[in-house]
């Protein structure tokens, strides 16, 4: 899993990058609720400059289906 | 040859930002096909060309154009959109009387509506777009006053809306705690289970929508003279705000939707919030409204009913509580508090708690199976 990935997620939700993994989700991060979800979705927009639809926005909610996620949209991961 | 005119987009304001030309000046468009983006207090609006066509783009981006002015032409072929400014550029006194305009000029000429005799007080021969430059109309600076901050026209049209309710509404307020744990845990595997992110908003959404049958004053429209209008359909308005103002899209005939669905439609409702994307129509339609004050602390937030509807109601954090259980052990639990605004001239107290009651019944025994 790229570490930039695993960084920008750990910082968003404030908790330890060594802690951050591909199955990392909701259910592992307790800051990674519904408000936490949108301003992560943000941050990675700007990251990586791109642009996810609002549709696939809510499917984001494992590290690993973010990377997919990020790769289909040609981010330089 | 058409004008491209400015749509009367809602009835809250009487006119619109014109954020920018979708297509260049000059440009073939198609039927439908997106030529600029509006935006009025409301929502931003795309703007469709309503026939094929050479677009001629005349408003400037960055103005507020009033609706039913032109923000530019359709042409049908070059040709006549030629024809059309010779026609104008021949009617310059400047040119009539031997001057030459060049074509960057002319458009500029045209955009502007300069006059002839401001052109020939130029004393040019060759008048060049640059020379133009001080005929132009400047852009109004908003003023501002030291001792005053200027209220956004989005700010206004909520003041509006939060004015005639004050006025117009003889508003009481039910608050509850109701204990989350159950419904918390629910969706959360829920969401492991159908792979998406949904939350507690989403089921008060999910489960406000299905209690129209059971409590038909608290969803629909009360217009003068006492003449309440149900309505089943289950549209339920959501509050949000994440800092480019305040929203409140509607979730529309949500007692048809699964949980995941609703999640869905409320993320996407997140994202535009943040993107100050909303589509006009997304933002009417409600039968009754869900506050959501949810950010850490937040204890609750008194709710102002939107007119026409008679309820809205409040949800605030998630807190952890010492409790005692059923025997009078100390347990640790999660709790929101729920509230509830309510028109007291169709609703009484009696009501609204059943109302409340209703919802924290479900929160406090949720049957995952029904949600999907």
């Amino acid at each position: 899993m790229p570490l930039r990935l695993l960084q920008i997620i750990a910082r968003v939700f404030k908790t330890p990058p060594e802690t951050v993994t591909a199955e990392s989700g909701p259910h592992t991060i307790a800051a990674w609720d519904s408000a936490g979800h949108l301003n992560l979705i943000l941050e990675l927009e700007r990251e990586f400059s791109v642009r996810f639809d609002d549709d696939e926005v809510v499917e984001l909610v494992s590290v690993q289906a973010i990377a997919t996620a990020l790769e289909k949209h040609g981010a330089q991961l | 040859m058409s004008p491209i005119l400015v749509p009367t987009i809602n009835s809250n304001d009487s006119d619109a930002l014109l954020l920018a030309w979708s297509k260049n000046n000059g440009d073939e468009v198609c039927k439908g096909e997106t030529i600029a983006l509006l935006e009025t207090t409301k929502a931003s609006f795309d703007l469709a060309a309503e026939a094929d066509g050479l677009l001629h783009t005349v408003a400037l981006e960055g103005l507020r154009h009033a609706f039913g002015t032109s923000l530019g032409w359709l042409f049908t072929d070059a040709a006549e959109r030629d024809q059309f400014f010779l026609r104008r550029t021949s009617k310059t006194p400047a040119e009539s009387a031997g001057f030459v305009i060049t074509k960057s000029a002319r458009d500029l000429i045209a955009r502007n509506g300069i006059d002839g005799d401001a052109i020939r007080a130029l004393g040019k021969r060759v008048i060049k777009a640059e020379d133009l430059a001080p005929l132009l109309r400047p852009v109004p600076e908003p003023k501002i006053s030291a001792a005053l901050l200027p209220v956004s026209p989005q700010q206004q049209s909520i003041a509006r809306v939060v004015a005639h309710s004050h006025a117009a509404i003889p508003a009481s307020f039910i608050l509850k705690r109701v204990a989350v744990d159950a419904a918390l845990d629910a969706v959360a595997q829920f969401s492991r289970e159908e792979k998406i992110l949904a939350g507690l908003p989403d089921l008060l959404v999910w489960i406000a929508a299905r209690l129209p049958e059971t409590f038909p004053f608290f969803f629909g429209a009360l217009r003068d003279e006492l003449k309440f209008t149900p309505s089943n359909s289950g549209s339920i308005g959501v509050t949000f705000d994440v800092g480019h103002g305040l929203f409140i899209p509607v979730v529309k005939k949500a007692a048809s939707l699964s949980l995941g669905e609703i999640a869905k439609t409320m993320m996407g409702f997140r994202m535009r919030a943040a993107r100050n994307s909303f589509h006009a129509e997304e933002l009417s339609g409600g039968d009754l409204t869900i506050s959501l004050n949810m950010d850490a602390c937040v204890v609750f937030v008194q709710p102002i009913i939107q007119p026409p509807q008679t309820c809205m109601i409040s949800v605030g954090a998630v807190t952890a509580e010492i409790a005692l259980d059923a025997d009078g052990k100390m347990i640790s639990r999660r709790c929101v508090h729920l509230g509830a605004a309510f028109d007291h001239r169709v609703i009484n107290g009696f009501q609204a708690n059943a109302f409340l009651n209703a919802i924290a019944q479900r929160l406090e025994n949720p049957e995952p199976a029904a949600w999907r």
